[in-house]
C-alpha cells in the first residue's frame, strides 16, 4: 500500500554572501497517494527545487529545515542509507533535461541493471531483460538494440523515453517527474503526456508532476498547486484551478496561454518594492493597500481549493 | 571502422615525431661547446694537435661530410642498433643501455604507478568527502608534496626508512621490490599531489553534472556513484595528464637514480653530461624521447577504452 507523501514546513535557502536565498519558504502540502498532483508555476518559483528535496537531491549547498512524512519515516533526516534504499524503488524519478541524464560513458543497458540490481538479487540477465520489455512498453522495437548503445547516439525524444523508463523500472509506487517536457517541441510533449498517462494508468503509481506547462497539468493531473517565490498560492482540482482560477497570479498565468489571449504578468511595479506583504503584490493588478503590509494566511474557500490571497478574507 | 582509423592516425603521428626526436638528439652533438675532433684526439693523449691530426681525426669521425649526410648515416646507425662509442671510455653506448634501459624503465613505471594510486586514490577521497576534514587534510598533504623539492624528500626517506627505522635499504637494487619503494615514492611525489589536485577537481565536476543526480535518484550506493559514474567520466583528462607526467618522471629518475645509486639510464647520463661524452646523451635523449612517445601512443589507446565516442564514432544517428 502505497503511502501519502506530506510536507510540513519546508524552508530550504542558499547561504549567499548577501545572506540567505529562499528558494522555498514555509511550505506545507500533502500529495494524495493514488493521485497525479501538479505543482506549476514560473521558473525560479522554487518548484522543482520542492520536488528533488523529497529525495534529497538538492546540491549540498542547499540548506532544508522542515519534515517530510512519507509513511511513518521523516525523509529529511533518514540515515542516508536508508534513504538510497528508498530512491528509486519507492520513489523514482523522471528528471528534467533528458540528454544530460545519462551517463555518457556507460551503455544504456548496464545503467538499467545496475538501478535494478541495486534493490533486488535479481540476475544482471534478468535485469536486462526486464529493461528491454519495459523498453518495448515505451515504443521501442528493437529493445535490445537501444540498450547496447551510448545516450549521445539516440535523440532527445529517445533519451526522453529511456528516462522515464528508468525511473519506472522498479515499479516505485511514487514518481516524480520533474519537468519531463521543458525545451521538447510539440510533438515530442504530446509523447511525453502519453507515456505518463499509460505509466499512471499501468503501474497504478501516484505521481508528483512538476511542470511550467498548464496544458499538460490540466489534461493528467488530478489536482494541481501553484507556485510563487517558494510558496504555494492556490491549490485544488486541477480543471477547478486551471479554468476558474482564484489567486490573481493563477489567473495571470492561465491568461498568458496564447490560447487564452496571451496577456503577459506585468513587471513588479517599482514603486511597490521593499514591503513586507504578499510576494505578488507588486506585479498584482487586484492588489490593495493593505497586500503591502501583511503576508495574506492561507484561506480554505467552500469548494475545498486553498487560497494565499487577501480577497479571500 | 572508427577505432582503426584512430589507431592509424595514432601511428601516424608517431613518425615525425620520432624524426624530430632524432634530429634534436643529432643536432646536440653539433651545437654542444667545443670542438669534438680536440675533445677526441685529446682523449688519446694529443693535447696540442697538428693540422694534421685534427684533418685525419674529422675524417674518422665523418665529421667532413655535410650535415645532411651526417644525419643520415648516424640514422642509419642508430636504427641498426648502433650508437656509437663512448668518448669517455670507448665502451659500445647500445650495450650499456640495454643494461639501464629496464631498470630506469622498472623504477619509472613503479614510480608512475605510485602516482596513479595515491594520486586517483587520494583525489577520490577528496572529492567524495568534499570540505571534510579528511579533504582538508588531504589537500594540504598534496600541497607539501607538491612544494617538496624530489632530491629533499629522497634524502628524507632515506635518513627516516632506513637509516632510522630500518625498514628499506638505503641504496641499490639488491633487495627487489623493497629496494624501489623509497625511489619510487620520491619520483612519484610531485606527480602524487597533482594527480590527486586534478583527480578531485574532475570528479567534484562530474559529481555536479545531472547524470549524478539521477544516478543517485536510482538509490546505487555512493561508492558506485562515485568509481562508476563520476570517475569514469573524468578519466580521458586524468589519462592524459599522467601520460605527460611519465616525461617529468624519465627526466627526474636521473637525480633520483643518482641518490639511491641505481645503476640505470638517469645516473649513467649524468656522468655523461659531467664528461661531455656527447654520444652517450644523444643516446639517452633519443632512448627517453622514443619511450616517452611509445608512453603516449599507449595512452592514445587507453582512450579507446575510456570514451566510447572514440569507438561508435559519437554524435546522434
Amino acid at each position: 500500500m502505497t503511502q501519502d507523501i506530506q510536507i510540513e514546513d519546508l524552508n530550504v535557502y542558499f547561504e549567499t554572501a548577501s545572506g540567505p536565498v529562499y528558494a522555498v519558504k514555509n511550505l506545507s502540502t500533502t500529495f494524495h497517494a493514488g493521485k497525479i498532483s501538479g505543482v506549476i508555476g514560473e521558473s525560479g518559483s522554487g518548484k522543482s527545487v520542492m520536488g528533488m528535496s523529497i529525495l534529497r537531491l538538492l546540491p549540498n549547498t542547499a540548506r532544508v529545515t522542515g519534515k517530510c512524512f512519507f509513511g511513518d519515516q521523516e525523509l529529511y533526516t533518514l540515515p542516508l542509507r536508508q534513504l538510497r534504499k528508498l530512491r528509486g524503488k519507492q520513489i523514482g524519478l523522471i528528471p528534467q533535461n533528458p540528454n544530460a541524464s545519462l551517463d555518457p560513458v556507460m551503455k544504456v543497458k548496464r545503467q538499467f541493471v545496475e538501478a535494478v540490481t541495486a534493490h533486488t538479487s535479481l540476475s544482471r540477465r534478468n535485469a536486462a531483460q526486464d529493461a528491454g520489455a519495459l523498453l518495448e512498453q515505451f515504443g521501442f522495437t528493437d529493445a535490445g538494440a537501444i540498450l547496447d548503445r551510448y545516450s549521445f547516439q539516440m535523440s532527445g525524444g529517445m533519451n526522453q523515453r529511456l528516462v522515464s523508463a528508468l525511473g519506472l523500472i522498479n515499479q516505485p509506487g511514487w514518481v516524480i517527474a520533474d519537468e519531463p517536457t521543458k525545451g521538447l517541441d510539440a510533438p515530442l510533449r504530446n509523447q511525453v503526456y502519453r507515456v505518463l498517462r499509460q505509466i499512471y494508468r499501468k503501474n497504478h503509481s501516484s505521481m508528483i508532476l512538476i511542470t511550467h506547462d498548464l496544458l499538460l497539468a490540466r489534461q493528467l493531473c488530478d489536482d494541481i498547486r501553484v507556485m510563487y517565490q517558494g510558496q504555494i498560492v492556490e491549490q485544488g482540482d486541477a480543471r477547478a484551478v486551471i479554468d476558474a482560477p482564484k489567486h490573481p497570479y493563477t489567473a495571470g498565468l492561465v491568461g498568458s496561454l496564447p490560447s487564452r489571449g496571451m496577456h503577459p504578468i506585468p513587471l513588479p511595479d517599482p514603486k511597490c518594492e521593499g514591503h513586507s506583504g504578499c510576494p505578488f503584490y507588486p506585479r498584482c493588478e487586484k492588489a490593495t493597500a493593505g497586500c503591502a503590509e501583511h503576508p495574506p494566511g492561507e484561506v480554505t474557500l467552500p469548494d475545498g481549493r486553498k487560497v494565499r490571497c487577501r480577497l479571500y478574507g | 571502422m572508427p577505432v582503426v582509423k584512430y589507431i592509424v592516425k595514432r601511428l601516424l603521428v608517431m613518425i615525425p615525431v620520432l624524426l624530430g626526436i632524432s634530429l634534436a638528439a643529432f643536432l646536440l652533438g653539433h651545437i654542444a661547446p667545443g670542438d669534438p675532433v680536440d675533445d677526441a684526439l685529446a682523449r688519446i693523449g694529443v693535447e696540442f694537435p697538428t693540422e694534421e691530426d685534427r684533418a685525419e681525426m674529422r675524417a674518422k669521425l665523418g665529421l667532413d661530410q655535410s650535415l645532411p649526410n651526417q644525419y643520415l648515416s648516424w640514422l642509419s646507425r642508430v636504427v641498426r642498433g648502433d650508437l656509437g662509442n663512448s668518448y669517455y671510455n670507448n665502451k659500445d653506448i647500445a650495450k650499456e643501455f640495454r643494461a639501464r634501459f629496464p631498470i630506469t624503465l622498472k623504477l619509472s613505471l613503479s614510480a608512475l604507478f605510485t602516482a596513479v594510486l595515491l594520486g586517483v586514490g587520494g583525489g577520490v577521497l577528496m572529492a567524495a568527502f568534499r570540505g571534510s576534514w579528511l579533504d582538508k587534510l588531504l589537500r594540504s598533504i598534496s600541497t607539501l608534496l607538491l612544494s617538496i623539492p624530489g632530491f629533499w624528500l629522497a634524502l628524507f626517506l632515506i635518513t627516516v626508512f632506513a637509516e632510522q627505522l630500518h625498514w628499506l635499504p638505503t641504496s641499490g637494487l639488491d633487495r627487489g621490490a623493497a629496494s624501489l619503494v623509497l625511489p619510487s615514492l620520491a619520483l612519484a611525489a610531485a606527480n602524487v599531489g597533482m594527480t590527486s589536485r586534478l583527480v578531485r577537481g574532475n570528479v567534484i565536476a562530474q559529481l555536479g553534472e545531472q547524470y549524478i543526480l539521477v544516478a543517485n535518484a536510482k538509490g546505487l550506493p555512493q561508492r558506485v556513484v562515485v568509481l562508476g559514474h563520476a570517475l569514469r567520466n573524468s578519466l580521458v583528462p586524468i589519462i592524459t595528464m599522467i601520460g605527460n607526467y611519465f616525461g617529468g618522471i624519465l627526466g627526474g629518475s636521473t637525480i633520483i637514480e643518482t641518490i639511491f645509486a641505481i645503476p640505470g639510464m638517469g645516473s649513467y647520463v649524468l656522468s655523461a653530461i659531467q664528461n661531455r661524452d656527447y654520444p652517450v646523451i644523444q643516446g639517452y635523449v633519443l632512448i627517453t624521447g622514443a619511450t616517452f612517445v611509445l608512453i603516449n601512443l599507449a595512452i592514445d589507446l587507453l582512450y579507446i577504452a575510456a570514451d566510447p565516442k572514440i569507438r561508435v564514432g559519437g554524435g546522434a544517428q
